[in-house]
């Protein structure tokens, strides 16, 4: 049977589902015997329920929904073969939680909302970020928020993503998180570009760019 | 994150700040991503089916689909 891959982290929790367990000798990699269940709403909010749940007791990376591996000696090798990496990633997320910056058109939504289902909506909404908001236009408002926001919080760039993500303390992340919409960020951005926070979130983005998010 | 919990099935795909889209978003497209291993490609093409009437694709795709 194979495993679905959850996330890892630094020391594993002290109350697991009773269908997640730990692999490895630290880092651990947090599985649950694999289904061929068809994904849905339910199990994918199921999924980020258990990852903010760990995050709060573990410095822990998630993984992608998807991922799988063979069974207990793949995911044990996959450990290893990283385990320097994933030492320092879990190190430098310590107890802090991610905050992100979403970019988008104000324009976008012309088309966006016609026809089609929300799927077909919600792919032309991601289409209409990718095309306007550059690499250049988040570097420069990553830039901005830094200087006006805590200036110690770790930041990263998601291109595709059309975001910024700010990696703050946990217990200080809704207070970023207040003190962020207060900062009047959107008064810097172009005509046209609009700007809206969201989190605080386990380290989602953070984990794809340190590791590797198969992008 | 409780107010996207309460929209499951009723996804807002532009608003507000925390809903079902962003988790989705988040757990599809960041996080690690073990090498060769997602199960929700099709036939390699990078789609999800969620439920009968919504699917979702990875930023992947969307950026190979804009360099097109």
């Amino acid at each position: 049977m194979s495993l679905d891959i959850v996330a890892v982290v630094d020391r594993v929790p002290a109350a697991l589902p009773a269908d997640v367990r730990a692999i490895g000798d630290g880092p651990y990699l947090l599985v649950t015997d694999g289904s061929e269940a068809t994904p849905s709403a339910e199990r994918l909010l199921a999924r980020h329920a258990l990852l903010e749940t760990v995050s709060q007791e573990t410095s822990c990376l998630p993984c992608r929904y998807g991922g799988t591996l063979a069974g207990d000696a793949d995911a044990l090798s996959w450990l290893a073969e990283r385990r320097d990496q994933l030492c320092r990633a879990l190190a430098r997320i310590g107890g802090r939680s991610e905050v992100d910056l979403h970019l988008r058109s104000t324009r976008e939504e012309v088309g966006v909302a016609e026809g089609g289902g929300p799927g077909a909506r919600y792919l032309r909404a991601a289409a209409a970020r990718f095309a306007v908001v550059d690499e250049a236009l988040l570097d420069r408002v990553a830039q901005t928020a830094t200087s006006r926001l805590a200036g110690d919080s770790e930041v990263v760039v998601d291109r595709e993503g059309a975001q910024v993500a700010f990696l703050v303390p946990r217990g200080k992340a809704t207070t970023f998180l207040r003190e962020a919409r207060a900062a009047g960020l959107e008064g810097t951005l172009p005509d046209g570009i609009a700007a809206r926070w969201s989190g605080p979130w386990p380290a989602y983005t953070f984990a794809a760019a340190w590791l590797g998010g198969g992008k | 994150m409780s107010d996207a919990r309460t929209v499951a099935g009723n996804i807002d795909l532009l608003g507000p700040e925390q809903s079902l889209a962003d988790v989705i978003d988040h757990l599809l497209n960041r996080g690690v991503c073990v090498s060769g291993a997602i199960t929700i490609s099709v036939a390699g093409i990078d789609l999800m089916y969620l439920g009968v009437d919504l699917v979702f694709a990875s930023v992947a795709t969307l950026r190979a689909r804009e360099v097109a």
